[in-house]
């Protein structure tokens, strides 16, 4: 029977040496992403998830740890992946600002990936064209450069770009995070159009949990390299049971009293997230919770799964294993 | 002009809009030192190339004595003044733009492509066995002053102009090496570098394309601001006796020559001294417009 998964992600960590020890970056943290889904993976600055997406997409190989794309092994750096299988995981980065080579034509850009990979040979004007349409930029924009346009702009030739090659799965590093508000829905509606237009997976990473609602199918919460809870997004935003997870709902601003209503009760956010080089011993968590116990400060809970398809990493619930 | 487009073919250099050259213009002629650079850049550039034809005395460029007109001081015939050996000071100066130019010119095309290229492979590969060694081999010969290896150089082999050049060449990739290892390894962190690896494009298009169009602006600017550096280099190996062998009309040579008979006749030496330097001055404030120009760029 064909397995549901097009990634999985088993026992992945991710450890940067630096001069004063190792930053965990990613540690120990497994999930699957299923065909045609948007899994979401969110968690505040410094939590690992962009470092997740990128050891995924090949840009660091992992220290330990496999990935799975349908059913193959990619836990190697990108350089070692074979060139057809590069194609089939795509990214698309925060700033298009930065992801968008500021000397090279938006034509130039669009047309890299389908040289690379065979698509079209010679001038690729017509394919450059097309896909130019398809993420609603006018076809004059090919000779133009990168700082000519706007972010929102930026963004959609970013995604032109990666989806040139035909991709089945995309990793969103916060793909909105840096544009304006105007456009933020725009790009969002565009990307889920795609999705079911040309059958893709999404890896959708942001730090915006009101975002993540409204995307996403399943939803992992990181913190300091690991993840926390697990859950599909109805469970997730309604019954959520990591005091991490609760926090973070809680400290979403809302503006109408169904919207509270809906939040779980509140919980005072406390700290900020520890530096990465001392995470603190037992569960990383226990210095901010609010419901810790004496366990959390000397032993690290496992991930246990509460109920089917929702995982939690929290000694609370250690007596109500399935 | 062949060059160019096959580049900008290749993607190494970006297409350009004539509205881009003139923006670059407008941005670059902001500044009147920088045009008063390109000027004194662009006079010397001309009587260099014209000398036979702009001189007075071109023949007095080559072996040539006329003892009877020696030492005189600057009058109409002679707007410099002559020589020890009659010869016109200002017909040799005009003559020695020309070696200053072509040593210039010579060494810069010799040093900028491998130093470049060297320069993108130790970026690219930051902190891999092969930046290791090639950036360790260029700080050893940027630890050595320049001067001095040149003379070390020049006095070992035969002196004469073209040992010098390759003399002052082997010691000046270094510094291109240096700066585009510099910002290869800086942009080679940069997302749209990333974009370019999960893509899967090879290591030459990301070198070449990706990341050198975005160094060209500041090799640019060195390569401007190195001609004058080469020029006090190359005549200062001609001034100890190193480069250009007399009867040549180097500049250098000329004020080691001169300086002999300081200060009574005292043109043989300044005016070749003066010449140096409008020709550094006027490289100097070209190479801080063409910075200019790039920078604005950059922003």
């Amino acid at each position: 029977m064909p397995s549901e998964n097009i990634l999985e992600v088993i026992n992945l960590k991710k450890y940067f040496k630096v001069s004063k020890g190792v930053i965990k970056a990613v540690d120990d943290i497994s999930f699957t992403v299923k065909y045609g889904e948007t899994f979401g993976l969110v968690g505040e600055s410094g939590s690992g998830k962009s470092t997740t997406g990128h050891v995924v997409v090949g840009l660091y190989a992992p220290t330990s740890g496999k990935i799975l794309y349908e059913g193959i092994d990619m836990s190697m750096g990108v350089e070692r992946r074979p060139l057809n299988l590069k194609k089939k995981i795509q990214m698309v980065f925060q700033d298009p600002a930065t992801s968008l080579n500021p000397k090279r034509t938006i034509k130039q850009i669009i047309e890299l990936p389908l040289k690379v990979h065979g698509i079209s040979h010679g001038d690729a004007s017509q394919k450059v064209a097309e896909l130019l349409q398809m993420v609603e930029l006018p076809v004059e924009y090919m000779d133009r450069y990168p700082t000519e346009l706007g972010g929102g702009e930026r963004q959609m030739v970013a995604i032109a770009r990666a989806l040139a090659v035909n991709p089945s799965f995309i990793i969103l590093d916060e793909p909105t995070s840096a544009l304006d508000v105007s456009i933020q829905a725009k790009i969002i509606n565009m990307l889920m159009r795609f999705q079911k237009e040309f059958d893709l997976s999404y890896l959708f990473i942001t730090h915006n949990l009101s975002l993540m609602r409204n995307v996403a199918s399943r939803v992992a919460i990181m913190y300091l390299g690991k993840i926390a809870e697990l859950a599909p997004t109805e469970e997730f935003f309604y019954n959520p049971l990591h005091p991490y997870t609760k926090m973070l709902l809680s400290s979403i601003p809302v503006i109408t009293d169904e919207e509270e209503a809906m939040k779980p009760k509140k919980v005072i956010s406390t700290g900020e997230i520890p530096g990465a080089l001392n995470v603190p011993p037992g569960c990383s968590f226990h210095p901010r919770c609010p419901e810790r116990l004496e366990i959390c400060d000397k032993v690290d809970p496992c991930m246990l799964e509460i109920s089917p398809g929702h995982f939690v990493r929290c000694h609370l619930y250690n007596s109500m294993k399935v | 002009m062949f060059l160019l487009e096959k580049l900008k073919d290749l993607g190494v250099l970006s297409p350009r809009k004539t509205e881009d050259y003139k923006k670059a213009w407008y941005k670059f002629s902001r500044n009147p030192f920088s045009v008063a650079g390109l000027v004194i850049v662009i006079v010397v550039v001309i009587l260099a190339i014209l000398a036979p034809y702009v001189t007075p005395y071109p023949h007095h460029a080559e072996f040539f004595v006329d003892f009877a007109n020696a030492n005189q001081p600057p009058s109409l015939a002679h707007l410099f003044g002559t020589d020890q050996f009659g010869r016109d000071v200002l017909t040799r100066v005009i003559f020695g733009f020309r070696y200053s130019l072509i040593m210039a010119a010579t060494i810069l095309v010799i040093v900028t492509p491998p130093g470049v290229i060297l320069g993108l492979i130790a970026g690219y590969y930051r902190d891999r066995w092969i930046d290791m060694v090639i950036m360790r081999i260029a700080d050893i010969f940027v630890a050595v002053p320049p001067l001095v290896l040149a003379l070390a150089i020049c006095s070992v082999l035969e002196p004469n102009l073209f040992n010098a050049m390759m003399a002052v060449s082997l010691m000046w990739w270094p510094w291109y090496t240096r700066l585009v290892y510099g910002m290869a390894s800086s942009l080679r962190m940069e997302p749209f570098i990333q974009a370019a690896e999960i893509i899967g494009a090879s290591k030459f298009h990301i070198m070449f394309k990706e990341i050198l169009p975005n160094c060209l602006g500041a090799i640019l600017t060195k390569v401007t601001l190195d001609a004058a550096w080469v020029i006090i280099l190359g005549s200062a190996l001609s001034f100890v006796g190193l480069g250009a062998q007399p009867p040549t009309p180097d500049l250098g040579t000329m004020l080691s020559d001169g300086a002999k008979y300081m200060p009574t006749v005292w043109w043989i030496t300044i005016f070749p001294a003066m010449a140096i330097a409008v020709i550094i001055l006027g490289f100097n404030l070209l190479g801080d417009g063409v910075r200019d120009v790039f920078a604005a760029e950059a922003h």
